[in-house]
C-alpha cells in the first residue's frame, strides 16, 4: 500500500481532531486509565474502549472507532512514560490485541481477499510491535543523557 | 527532540490503524465464527435437502470441527494454525507473545474452520496498487456509550436481566448485509439462532448465581504486565464469543466451558428431574423423630471399616430389614446421602433387570453411634485402613453434626453381601483367585462378560469412578459394580471427554485381554447387552453421545453384532478397551468414522 496525499489529509484531520485528548492513570481522579476525549468531561476505561471496539466495528461505525482509536493513541503518544512497563503497558497491550481480535471476530477477515488479509497482517504487526521499538528509542535517549552527562565536567 | 520523535512513532500508529479500518471497512460484517459455533451446537444441523451436497459435506466437516476446537487450549491450537493459515503466522512470532494467547489461537482457529464455508462472491477484493477510500473520523453522538450498548451490557456491568437485554437487543446487533448461509439458514436467522441461545444460557447462569451466592464474586480483568493479557474471566470488556461470562473466579480452565455447553447442560438438567422423579424408591429426607433407632440397634458390625468418607463395613443385621431378615450377613454404609442411595439402589434394579450380577439394597434412616464404631474401627485396624480409619471417624463426626443441626436422619444402606475381593487389589491380595478364573474358559468368559457389561453400565449411566477399585469380584468370575454414585453435571463435563474409562484407575491389562477375548468371540452378545442398556431407562441425561462416546450409536452396535472385524468401528472398539487411561498426556481415542 503507498502513501497518498489523500491518506496524509486523512491522517492530519484526524490527528487534529483527536490531539485535545488526553489519558489518566491512576491518578487522584481516576483509578486504572481511563481516556478523555476531546469536548468530553469524563474519562472512558479501558475495559469501556475494549467493548466499544466490538461494537462499533460490528455496526461498522467504523469513522467513530478510527475516531476513538486516533484519541487513545494520540493521549498514550503524549504520555511520557515508559509503554514497555507498569499499567501503562497492560492497557496498551489489552487494547492492541483486542484490536486484533477484533477484526478477526467480527468477520472482517474471513469476508476479505487472501491480498486484504496478507495487508491487515502486516498492519496488524506494525501496529503491534510499535510499542516495543518507541521503548527502544527511550533507552537509546536515556543512554545517551547518561553518557552526556558523565562527560560534563563536574 | 525526542520527544518529537516518539510522537512521529505514535502518529505512524494511527496512520497503520486508519488504514486497517478503512481497508475493513470496505468488507461486510458478520459473527461468522460465533454463528457457525452455535450452529455447530444444535443437534444435527448440517443435514438439509436444500443445499448442494458437497457444500453439505464441508458444513458438517466444519460443525464437528468448531465443536471441538471449544475445548483446546492454545498449546493444542498453534500446530494446527502454523499447518492451515500460513499467512497469519507472522502474528504468533514469539516476541509477541500471541503463541500463549489462548483466546486469539481459539478466534483465528475458528476462522480456519469457518473459512471454507465462505464463498468467493462474499470476499471483498482489495486492489493493493488502487488509491484506498479513507475513512473520515467521526465524533461519536452524545450518548453513544449507552445508544450502541457499549457501557450498559452485560460485559461491562456483569450479568443482569437489565444489561442481557441491553446486549440481546443492541449490543450484539450486527450490520446485516452479509449474505453468509450455513445449514441453508440466512445470517438473520442463525443471528437470532444464536440470540436465543445466548439467552437461554445466559439465563440459566443468573439461575446459577442467584442459587449459590456466596460463590459470586466481583469480575475483573486482569493484566499481568506481560506481553499479552492473561484473561481470567468475563466482565472484563471483551466483547466477542470466544470471551464468555464465566462466574467461577479461578484462572480460566482449559476446557472451556461456553454458553452452548450450558445448553446442552440445561437441557439435561430437565431430564435429570424427570429421570429422579420417576425413581421408584425416590423418597425425600426424612426429619429427625424419636422412633429412628441407633445403627448399631440395626446391625453388628463384624468385618474391617472399607470406607474412607462414609462409614462402611460388613455386618450382621440385628433386626429385619426391608428384604433382609435378622441374622443375616449384609454389608452396610451410613453417611451417603438419602438420594445418592437411592440412586444407588435403582441402579442395581437397572443392572439386575439387565441380568448383570447386582445386590439387593435397602435404606433406613439411623442415629449414628459415634462410640460404638470408634472402638469397632480401633479394634479392626489393618495396614490398608489404618490411615483412614480415623478419617473416617473425623468425618463421620462433622457430618453428623451438620444432620444433627438441619434437624434430619443420617441414611444407612444395607446392601445383600457379594462374597468376593476388590479388583484392583484381587492380583496382590488374591492371586490364585484370578489365576484360577483366568486359566477356566468358563470363567475366564464370565469375567470378561460382566467387566465388559460393568464398563458399558457404567459409560451409560455416568458412574463415577468406575474403575478398578469399584468393582469386586467373586470366585466364579463375576464383576460388581460398587459405591454407585451418580455423575452430576459439572463432573460430566469432564467424564464427556474420558472415553470409555471414566476413573483414572487402570483395569489390569490381562483383565481387559479376557474383556476383548468376550467380545471377539461374543460379538452379538455384547451387542445384544448394549441395546437391553439402552432400553433400560439408566442413561445419564447429561452423557454426550459423540465421536468420544460412539459405543450406543445403533450403527455402531450393528457394526458389533455382525462381528465385522474390519471395519473401522470394531477397531476403534478395541482400541479404546485397550487405552490406558492412567498414562498421563494420552487422550482416548476418537471415533471418526
Amino acid at each position: 500500500m503507498f502513501e497518498s496525499a489523500a491518506e496524509n489529509l486523512h491522517l492530519e484531520d484526524l490527528l487534529k481532531m483527536c490531539k485535545p485528548s488526553i489519558l489518566h492513570v491512576n491518578d487522584g481522579k481516576y483509578m486504572g486509565m481511563h481516556l478523555v476525549m476531546p469536548g468530553e468531561t469524563k474519562g472512558i476505561h479501558t475495559r469501556i474502549i475494549v467493548s466499544a471496539m466490538h461494537k462499533l466495528m460490528r455496526q461498522k461505525l467504523s469513522g467513530e472507532l478510527v475516531y476513538m482509536l486516533g484519541c487513545f493513541y494520540m493521549a498514550v503518544s503524549k504520555d511520557p512514560g515508559n509503554p514497555q512497563a507498569g499499567p501503562m503497558k497492560a492497557n496498551m497491550t489489552s487494547v492492541s490485541n483486542r484490536f486484533a481480535i477484533c477484526i478477526f471476530e467480527e468477520g472482517c477477515m474471513l469476508l476479505l481477499d487472501e491480498p486484504g488479509q496478507r495487508t491487515v497482517v502486516s498492519l496488524l504487526l506494525k501496529i503491534l510491535v510499535a510499542p516495543r521499538s518507541i521503548f527502544n528509542d527511550l533507552i537509546h535517549s536515556e543512554m545517551l543523557i547518561f553518557f552526556t552527562c558523565l562527560q560534563l565536567p563536574g | 527532540m525526542q520527544q518529537a520523535r516518539l510522537a512521529s512513532e505514535w502518529k505512524k500508529v494511527i496512520k497503520y490503524m486508519l488504514r486497517i479500518v478503512s481497508l475493513v471497512h470496505l468488507t461486510k460484517r458478520g459473527r461468522i465464527i460465533s454463528l457457525v459455533k452455535s450452529h455447530a451446537l444444535l443437534g444435527n444441523p448440517c443435514i438439509s435437502k436444500d443445499i448442494d451436497p458437497s457444500k453439505n459435506k464441508r458444513e458438517v466437516k466444519a460443525c464437528k470441527r468448531m465443536r471441538k476446537v471449544l475445548e483446546l487450549d492454545s498449546k493444542t491450537l498453534m500446530p494446527k494454525i502454523i499447518k492451515k493459515w500460513s499467512l497469519v503466522l507472522d502474528l504468533f512470532d514469539k516476541e509477541l507473545h500471541y503463541q500463549k494467547n489462548s483466546e486469539f489461537c481459539k478466534v483465528v482457529n475458528m476462522c480456519i474452520i469457518s473459512m471454507p464455508l465462505i464463498d468467493h462472491t462474499l470476499k471483498t477484493e482489495y486492489i493493493c496498487h488502487a488509491p484506498l477510500d479513507y475513512v473520515k473520523p467521526v465524533v461519536p453522538v452524545s450518548d453513544w456509550l449507552t445508544l450502541y450498548g457499549i457501557s450498559n451490557d452485560l460485559h461491562i456491568r456483569g450479568l443482569s436481566e437489565k444489561s442481557l437485554t441491553v446486549f440481546l437487543h443492541t449490543g450484539m446487533k450486527t450490520d446485516d448485509t452479509c449474505d453468509f448461509r450455513i445449514g441453508g439458514l440466512s445470517i438473520d436467522i442463525l443471528e437470532k439462532n444464536y440470540a436465543a441461545q445466548k439467552q437461554a444460557a445466559m439465563i440459566l447462569v443468573m439461575e446459577q448465581k442467584h442459587a449459590n451466592p456466596k460463590k459470586r464474586k466481583k469480575h475483573k480483568t486482569t493484566n499481568h504486565g506481560g506481553g499479552t493479557p492473561d484473561i481470567e474471566e468475563g466482565g472484563g470488556g471483551g466483547d466477542g464469543d470466544s470471551h464468555d461470562i464465566v462466574l467461577a473466579t479461578v484462572k480460566r480452565q482449559k476446557v472451556v466451558h461456553d454458553e452452548a455447553k450450558t445448553m446442552v447442560m440445561q437441557r439435561a438438567m430437565k431430564d435429570m428431574k424427570t429421570f429422579k422423579d420417576n425413581l421408584p424408591s425416590h423418597i425425600n429426607f426424612c426429619t429427625e423423630s424419636n422412633t429412628v433407632s441407633k445403627d448399631t440397634d440395626l446391625i453388628e458390625p463384624i468385618g474391617n471399616i472399607l470406607g474412607f468418607k462414609n462409614l462402611t463395613s460388613v455386618c450382621i443385621t440385628k433386626a429385619s430389614l426391608g428384604p433382609f431378615p435378622g441374622g443375616v450377613h449384609v454389608f452396610s454404609k451410613i453417611g451417603e446421602t438419602r438420594e445418592r442411595n437411592d440412586m444407588s439402589g435403582f441402579m442395581y434394579d437397572c443392572m439386575r433387570q439387565l441380568k448383570m450380577p447386582s445386590v439387593k439394597t435397602y435404606v433406613v434412616p439411623v442415629i449414628w453411634d459415634e462410640a460404638k464404631w470408634k472402638m469397632h474401627s480401633e479394634a479392626n485396624v489393618t495396614p490398608k485402613t489404618k490411615t483412614w480409619g480415623n478419617s473416617m471417624l473425623v468425618k463421620m463426626r462433622a457430618k453428623a453434626l451438620k444432620y444433627k443441626k438441619m434437624n434430619l436422619h443420617m441414611s444407612m444402606q444395607v446392601c445383600e453381601l457379594f462374597k468376593g475381593n476388590r479388583l484392583g487389589w484381587v492380583k496382590e491380595l488374591h492371586p490364585e483367585m484370578i489365576i484360577e478364573i483366568l486359566q477356566n474358559p468358563l470363567m475366564r468368559n464370565t469375567f470378561g462378560k460382566t467387566l465388559f457389561e460393568m464398563i458399558f453400565f457404567a459409560v451409560y449411566a455416568g458412574v463415577i469412578d468406575s474403575g478398578p477399585f469399584n468393582s469386586m469380584l467373586n470366585s466364579d468370575g463375576q464383576v460388581l459394580l460398587v459405591d454407585i454414585n451418580i455423575t452430576d453435571e459439572l463432573a460430566m463435563l469432564l467424564y464427556n471427554t474420558k472415553g470409555l474409562y471414566r476413573a483414572s484407575k487402570k483395569f489390569d491389562d490381562k483383565h481387559i485381554c479376557a474383556v476383548i477375548s468376550y467380545v471377539n468371540t461374543h460379538f452379538a452378545e455384547a451387542a445384544d447387552f448394549i441395546t437391553r442398556l439402552k432400553q433400560s431407562g439408566c442413561k445419564n441425561p447429561y452423557l454426550l453421545l459423540n465421536e468420544m462416546c460412539p459405543f450406543f450409536n445403533d450403527e455402531n452396535v450393528e457394526l458389533l453384532r455382525t462381528g465385522q472385524k474390519t471395519s473401522l468401528y470394531f477397531k476403534f472398539l478395541i482400541n479404546s478397551l485397550q487405552y490406558n487411561p492412567a498414562k498421563k498426556g494420552v487422550s482416548p481415542p476418537q471415533f471418526l468414522g
